[in-house]
């Protein structure tokens, strides 16, 4: 259960978890952050909690969304 | 990070009393043959794509959707870049290259490169950019201090792109995998690609990789990038259900 207040996105739900950080970090290119900068990003959202335990396999495929688009 | 001993890192700039050298600079014959070397090994793929297109339309059009086409479209607008920087590049070290060179020359070529215009297979060719376009990270981020400055401006930026390229890659991959049932494929086609790009490094006992050192062209070793990039693919790979090859694995360049 989230915190009162803030989202809770799921690891699994990468696209929802794109959007919200195209939308916080609109002039971030993903392709220069590796995955411990990536992760200290989505900790950092604002009212934004994620559940679930991201692999190295979830940095590099939120990476490939980030970049390349819906 | 392990050179042979008594080879720094330009340690034969240093004995000449110099850091660099720019495009016209009147170039020791065995800087600028290594140098070469370097380029042309890059222009041998990327370089082809400026006079010839029909390997854009082969991957293009073999994506499953138009998503698919479009990030496609997007990352062979990256890699024609490339192609004519470092035809550029070549340009200034005094090669010439043309459509002729491409369609015609006896030229050695890395055996990766004769099979990727053979690929067709969404799966196969998600594979490839896992494995190969994350070789071109290792390979440009080693290069961005390079002692050749046109080199040096342009790696950095490269290596970039080529991360995107893996990502996008391995992208492809996990939903071939996961949302195609394409999982038998990716690791018949995984254990086709995965020695070849630990080849591509280069061989481990090479004596030329530490010229590329002594003359700040590198600043690692084959054997050293190729375990940093097994260290780094081999997670990826298991965590999508594939298993990796053994290192040795059908290996022609050991």
């Amino acid at each position: 259960m989230g915190t009162p207040g803030t989202t809770t996105i799921s690891w699994s739900d990468l696209e929802g978890l794109v959007d919200v950080l195209r939308a916080a970090h609109p002039r971030v290119d993903p392709r220069a952050l590796d995955d411990a900068e990536l992760q200290a990003l989505v900790d950092g959202l604002e009212g934004v909690e994620t559940s679930g335990a991201p692999g190295p396999g979830d940095f590099e495929a939120l990476r490939a969304m980030w970049h390349w688009g819906a | 990070m392990k050179t042979q001993e008594g080879v720094w890192f330009g340690c034969e700039l240093e004995a000449l009393g110099v850091d660099g050298f720019d495009e016209g600079d009147d170039l020791p014959e065995e800087f600028r043959q290594l140098i070469t070397q370097v380029v042309m090994v890059q222009a041998d793929l990327e370089s082809e794509l400026v006079f010839d297109s029909s390997l854009l339309r082969h991957n293009i059009l073999a994506a499953p959707d138009p998503r698919g086409r479009m990030r496609m479209a997007k990352f062979f607008a990256e890699e024609v870049r490339h192609g004519y920087t470092f035809w550029r590049i070549a340009k200034g070290l005094g090669v010439e290259l043309t459509g002729r060179y491409f369609r015609e020359a006896k030229r050695k070529r890395q055996e990766a490169f004769e099979h990727i215009g053979a690929v067709s297979d969404w799966t196969e060719l998600a594979i490839v950019n896992t494995l190969t376009d994350r070789m071109g990270v290792f390979v440009f981020k080693d290069m961005q201090d390079c002692s050749y400055r046109p080199w040096a401006q342009v790696s950095l930026e490269v290596a970039r792109d080529e991360v995107g390229h893996t990502a996008l890659g391995y992208a492809n991959l996990r939903e071939s995998i996961e949302k195609r049932g394409q999982l038998e494929a990716a690791q018949r086609y995984l254990e086709k690609w995965y020695p070849m790009t630990l080849d591509m490094f280069g061989r481990s006992d090479s004596s030329r990789q530490w010229r590329y050192v002594a003359w700040g062209i590198k600043r690692s070793g084959n054997e050293e990038l190729r375990l940093r990039f097994v260290e780094e693919v081999n997670p990826l790979l298991r965590q999508v259900g594939l298993e990796p090859p053994d290192y040795l694995f059908n290996r022609h360049f050991l």
